[in-house]
């Protein structure tokens, strides 16, 4: 079994692992505090309805319980994110089943237990639509005038008009489900009033800026009051980007109430019911080419289902838009990308953002296209695989620093897929040996994945970071950024020690905690190691430089050292520095022309499976992935990601359903909703292709191997057994009709 | 009714009062000031919630807290003794067996059970030892490493 | 909160043997306590909500008097509380124990819930993609039950009465499970179509025992099911299609034309009917046919 050795210069054990590895790390619900009371949350079972009435047992002491509903929220009742248009609380309407409607707190669990079932809610049904196919042609729209949260359209070309003119027209439709990020901390906030106007919040999130913005406005404070500490955190994936604003707002609205801290946290079912899933898409593809095998059109329409509210539906479009054309060359693309509003639990983001959805879509119909023209995959993606100079679908040029068709070559090469390819072939047309009922495949997904906010969008962050000085001329980063597994505290660690020349434990990090820690912007988008580790460095350069210029020069790691304790006798020193974008980016929001992100990774990722005729169950037996993500800061972490994001990859394709029923989660337990276990898990490969130009610098990691196991699996299995799969997860039993539901022995 | 339960935790006497069918994990968690162990299903299907009950790996999720009296528990604050870790902890730190940390409780006496069962260096049976332990972040490649490590450790002290 | 249940009035009993237990079931009889064993099933119930009481019989401390695997001299007792840890650990021990126990035992959860579980609380919790139950029907055991009355036996799986109905008076106890040494020679299969490879609820779960005669006839044939139907069944059609029939494909394929006399699979929230229908077929058809020419 390969793996990358720990013992490399870049190695520094994980930051908080031993507090993990020895049970002592505090989670949320680790956490007890004196007069603490419980909380809980009654949610609407009706899938759209007016709310009649709300009606308290008699028989309850209420005035021994919190009780909160919209009518006793202090400020504005939204959840503020891009619309304003959740509720924090059901006021009058419902839109989802799951839609919280009214909150308790008591000190006793049983005694809430018991309250739950003394609160009856009334509901008047109204008509509820679940298929976003149905919602963009709904004569009663749940928002705004046609249901449709946003709308993008990319243009390159004249998409329809070489589309006309092409040798070849190949078309498609894929669809993509729910998938649930099954972080496996639940989640969880602990509120607590300090004062009558000054809150704090301590919980499991990613994002602890955005949960500061959104309780503000709940409680009519300014945002200086409100107070957010981020706890150690069991896993976010996206799923704890923003659904954390709505449940800390839960929580403060208890505890305001109460006049006690509370704790409110979620238990399997409920989490798994209530909160934030990944985008459902479907994506058509209308895809000319040439006699030559080269594409020449590409028309994509993507629509993605947003649920009952907005949310971060506008985003995920946009990064399912940006991604839907692939690292292809093609001078003429068309796409339409629409997310709507359905009666569902409202989507949210999840580890790729939309990503995963339209490269699903892409790659499946890569092959297919492959296929059409009588070309093998490999050979389809050498000839309109982007190389340097070329422009992606906004227009953007990749420069020099492509690396589609190394990944390509790399991958191809690790895993010998072309006699793989033929050998598989040769034996699934003729089974002999000791289990002929075994067909074996090889797929591959070539895609590219943007680094950070897309556009503008990090300038509007305008994200802040920096470094205070310790007493002992150590120095502390100063962040939001979020540790929840993926590396942050270590590689921010690096960075900045790599940064100043000192060994990575003279640089200290902590959890963020809004009190002291300046908004680096969010702990998403693969933007950390980029785009806050690269403020970080230049925070890190010019404490060096002030140092330098006032002590001299600083030749050794002790020098440094020295000179900053020094300083720091005579105050307090703390150097701060925000986010630049780089000079060449240019991006127009309202056409979407431009430098769609500032740096790219790029992945070639190869799937072996072997699909048993019998049960058509599909295994994964080998797994590869090849990515270009830049400079690569912690080997041991870095490839920790990739691995956990195949396995991801890997769940969404083959057993990662959420079953809907009458607007809502059926399976709403571990039980039924199948993530991977350990004998589930292939051997998995990871190959980094680092620069050898030391100046470029780390690119986004994090989302990039989620993007392509689904359609590297699925062409696999097509591969194995000629299925005609566009949808996933490829459940044995949508193989079975896939094939056609015949005897095999 | 509460019922009066004595037993033995990381070594120590120990009695609680509590209603016979609670879970042992929130008597661990709630009354014991052990929150290592974690809850994360309530199924008996994450394994966050693992401990060993006289030397068996167990899920505290599904044990009654009448069924511990007279026995003696391990959970993984008792694994790092006077402050060092055992050398599962010490290989899942270097191998990188951790990442979220919040099934590494679990996964880690899953591990250390295996081990003190005398499990060797085959891959496939140290998958089949954490068969039910979920982790969402690391996709296990290196849980498993970590452990071939930790056997590795092992043999060379002689243990 | 991750309380679903209010424990706080539960009660438990904990007797000190199993005359006392079945003494105070006797004496409490129409009060509900519900035997309580590893506490693997029921336990998750509590934990969601269901809890199917309040009033529970704690008969973990009473394992070591009921448990363990004994070779009867023409036949095999098995203990209601050996765990499935210990059932894997007696197979390995004893050559001669059936080894599909323990293939099944194996697939029973992960290693936490195979050292709890227990083969009475599999038996008695009585759900119909119980993975040792179709081991016990192709064996032709019975399950012998206590009471203050007495013992008796009841053949598997003629224990099931309907849809996790037993045929159990509420002051009886399952004491263990017992079972004719099966005549030597022939194949053995288990089969478990689960959600994913571990930890996993069955879709279908099959047994079985092949002996193929010299004259190449089916001389024996004992095939069972889970998850197909409300109750672990024997297929009682299929099995009498191949008895004396020559040993093949047409016969084989003639008999599993009259696999829905036997099974009813149903829609549900893990699979469908055509999917469970066709993979039992094709899993018994491969298992039939594996015992006339093993691979």
């Amino acid at each position: 079994m390969a793996s990358i050795a720990s013992k490399t210069p870049r190695f520094v054990p994980r930051r908080e692992g031993p507090e993990k590895l020895t049970g002592r790390a505090l989670y949320v619900d680790d956490i007890h505090v004196e007069g603490m009371w419980h909380g809980l949350t009654i949610r609407s079972t009706e899938a759209h309805a007016r709310i009649v009435s709300i009606e308290f047992d008699p028989a309850v002491d209420w005035d021994a319980f919190a009780v909160v509903t919209a009518r006793d929220i202090p400020g504005a009742n939204h959840v503020h994110l891009i619309v304003d248009d959740q509720p924090c609380l059901a006021d009058g309407v419902v839109r989802h089943r799951e839609e919280p409607v009214v909150l308790l707190a008591h000190s006793d669990q049983e005694a809430l237990l018991a309250a739950r079932d003394a609160v009856r809610i009334e509901y008047d049904p109204l008509p509820a639509h679940f298929d976003p196919e149905a919602a963009l042609s709904a004569t009663d729209p749940i928002y705004g005038s046609d249901n449709v949260f946003k709308e993008i359209r990319i243009g390159k070309g004249d998409g329809a008009a070489a589309l006309a003119r092409a040798d070849r027209v190949i078309e498609g439709v894929y669809r993509t489900p729910h998938q649930e990020q099954l972080y496996i901390e639940n989640q969880g906030m602990l509120a607590e009033w300090t004062a009558p106007d000054r809150l704090t919040v301590r919980g499991s999130m990613q994002c602890p800026y955005y949960v500061v913005k959104a309780l503000a406005p709940i409680f009519g404070l300014p945002e200086s009051h409100v107070r957010v500490v981020q706890t150690v955190t069991g896993g976010g994936f996206g799923g704890k980007e923003e659904y954390p604003n709505l449940i800390a707002a839960h929580a403060a609205l208890l505890s305001r109430e109460s006049g006690h801290p509370v704790k409110l946290i979620y238990d399997r079912m409920e989490d798994l019911a209530a909160t934030t899933k990944r985008h459902p898409s479907v994506v058509r593809h209308r895809t000319g080419v040439d006699a030559e095998g080269r594409l020449v059109a590409m028309e994509i329409d993507v629509l993605m289902d947003g649920g009952a509210y907005c949310t971060l539906s506008p985003v995920v479009l946009s990064r399912g838009a940006i991604h839907c054309a692939g690292p292809y060359r093609c001078d003429h693309i068309d796409v339409r990308a629409r997310v709507v509003a359905t009666n569902t639990p409202p989507n949210g983001a999840f580890r790729g953002f939309g990503a995963p959805q339209t490269i699903f879509a892409l790659e499946v119909h890569m092959d297919r296209v492959a296929e059409a023209l009588g070309l093998d995959p490999v050979e389809f993606r050498r000839r309109n695989a982007v190389g340097p100079g070329d422009t992606l679908a906004t227009g953007q040029n990749v420069g020099d620093h492509v690396s589609a068709r190394e990944a390509l070559e790399r991958a191809v090469t690790e895993t010998g897929f072309e006699s793989r390819r033929r050998e598989f072939s040769a034996a699934n047309e003729a089974p002999r040996g000791p289990r002929p009922w075994l067909r074996r495949g090889i797929g591959l997904s070539l895609f590219h994945h943007g680094s950070g906010f897309t556009g503008s969008g990090e300038v509007m962050l305008a994200s802040e970071a920096g470094l205070e000085v310790l007493p002992d001329g150590r120095v502390q980063v100063l962040s939001s950024q979020t540790e929840m597994g993926q590396g942050t505290r270590t590689i921010l660690a690096q960075i900045v020690a790599d940064a100043l020349g000192f060994p990575a434990d003279w640089v200290e990090t902590t959890d963020p905690d809004t009190a002291v820690s300046p908004n680096s912007g969010p702990t998403v988008a693969s933007r950390t190691a980029m785009v806050v580790g690269g403020i970080l460095s230049r925070a890190a350069a010019r404490l060096r430089s002030e140092t330098e210029a006032a002590a001299g020069p600083c030749p050794s790691p002790e020098d440094l050292c020295a000179a900053l304790a020094k300083r720091a006798t005579a105050g307090r020193v703390v150097v701060r520095e925000r986010y630049v974008q780089p000079p060449h980016v240019r991006w127009d929001d309202d056409t979407y022309r431009g430098d769609a992100y500032a740096a790219y990774g790029w992945s070639c990722q190869v799937a072996e499976v072997e699909v048993d005729l019998r049960t058509w169950e599909t295994r994964v037996v080998a797994f590869t992935a090849v990515q270009d993500v830049g400079r690569v800061i912690h080997p041991v972490l870095a490839g920790g990601q990739v691995e956990g994001g195949v396995l991801q990859g890997i769940g969404y394709a083959l057993y990662e359903e959420v079953v809907m029923e009458g607007g809502a989660m059926a399976n709403r337990t571990l039980t039924n909703y199948i993530i991977p276990t350990t004998m589930d898990t292939p051997p998995i490969r990871v190959f980094f292709l680092e620069p050898e130009d030391p100046a470029v610098g780390p690119r986004g990691l994090g989302e990039l191997p989620m993007d392509g196991p689904a359609p590297a699996i699925v062409n696999a299995i097509r591969h194995a057994t000629g299925a005609d799969l566009r949808e996933i997860p490829v459940l044995p039993e949508r193989l079975r009709a896939a094939l056609g539901s015949g005897r095999r022995t | 009714m509460k019922q009066r339960v004595r037993c033995t935790v990381n070594g120590e006497a120990r009695a609680f009062e509590a209603p016979p069918m609670l879970r042992l994990l929130d008597v661990l968690r709630d009354q014991l000031g052990l929150t290592g162990s974690k809850y994360g299903c309530g199924e008996g299907e994450c394994g966050a919630c693992s401990v060993l009950i006289d030397g068996e790996l167990v899920l505290s999720c599904l044990v009654p807290a009448c069924q511990a009296e007279g026995t003696a528990i391990t959970t993984i604050e008792g694994l790092d003794a006077g402050g060092v870790m055992a050398p599962i902890q010490e290989a899942f730190l270097e191998y990188g067996g951790a990442q979220c940390g919040i099934c590494t409780p679990g996964m880690v006496m899953a591990a250390e059970s295996y081990l003190r069962g005398g499990g060797g260096e085959d891959v496939d049976a140290i998958r089949e030892a954490l068969e039910g332990n979920l982790c969402r972040c690391t996709g296990y490649t290196r849980i498993v490493e970590s452990v071939v490590e930790a056997v590795r450790a092992r043999a060379r002290e002689g243990r | 909160m991750t309380l679903r249940s209010a424990v706080g009035p539960m009660q438990a009993e904990t007797p000190r043997d199993l005359d006392a237990a079945l003494r105070f079931l006797a004496e409490h009889a129409g009060e509900s306590w519900i035997p309580v064993a590893g506490g693997t099933d029921l336990l998750v119930a509590i934990n969601n909500g269901s809890s199917p009481g309040d009033r529970w019989l704690n008969l973990w401390p009473l394992r070591n008097a009921l448990n363990g695997v004994r070779d009867t001299g023409d036949g095999w007792s098995v203990g209601a509380m050996t765990t499935m840890t210990e059932l894997r650990r007696a197979a390995a021990e004893h050559e001669d124990f059936p080894a599909v126990v323990a293939e099944a035992a194996a697939v029973v959860g992960g290693l936490q819930i195979q050292n709890r579980a227990t083969v009475a609380g599999n038996v008695v919790n009585a759900s119909p993609a119980g993975d040792t139950l179709p081991v016990w029907a192709v064996l032709d055991a019975e399950v012998v039950l206590a009471s203050v009355r007495g013992t008796r036996a009841v053949p598997f799986p003629e224990f099931y009465l309907g849809y996790r109905k037993l045929d159990r008076e509420p002051d009886e106890l399952v004491t263990g499970l017992r079972f004719s040494k099966p005549a030597p020679g022939g194949a053995w299969f288990f089969h478990k179509v689960g959600t994913r490879a571990a930890q996993a609820i069955s879709k279908a779960v099959l047994a079985g025992r092949v002996r193929v005669a010299k004259d190449g006839t089916f001389e024996e044939v004992r095939l069972a099911a889970g998850s197909l139907a409300p109750t672990p069944v024997r297929l009682r059609t299929v099995e009498a299609a191949l008895a004396g029939e020559p040993a093949g494909e047409e016969s084989v394929g003639r008999a599993l034309d009259l696999l829905d006399r036997d099974i009813t699979p149903i829609d549900d929230i893990r699979s469908t009917r055509d999917y469970r229908m066709s993979v039992t077929r094709n899993l018994l058809a491969h298992h039939l046919l594996a015992a006339v020419r093993p691979l």
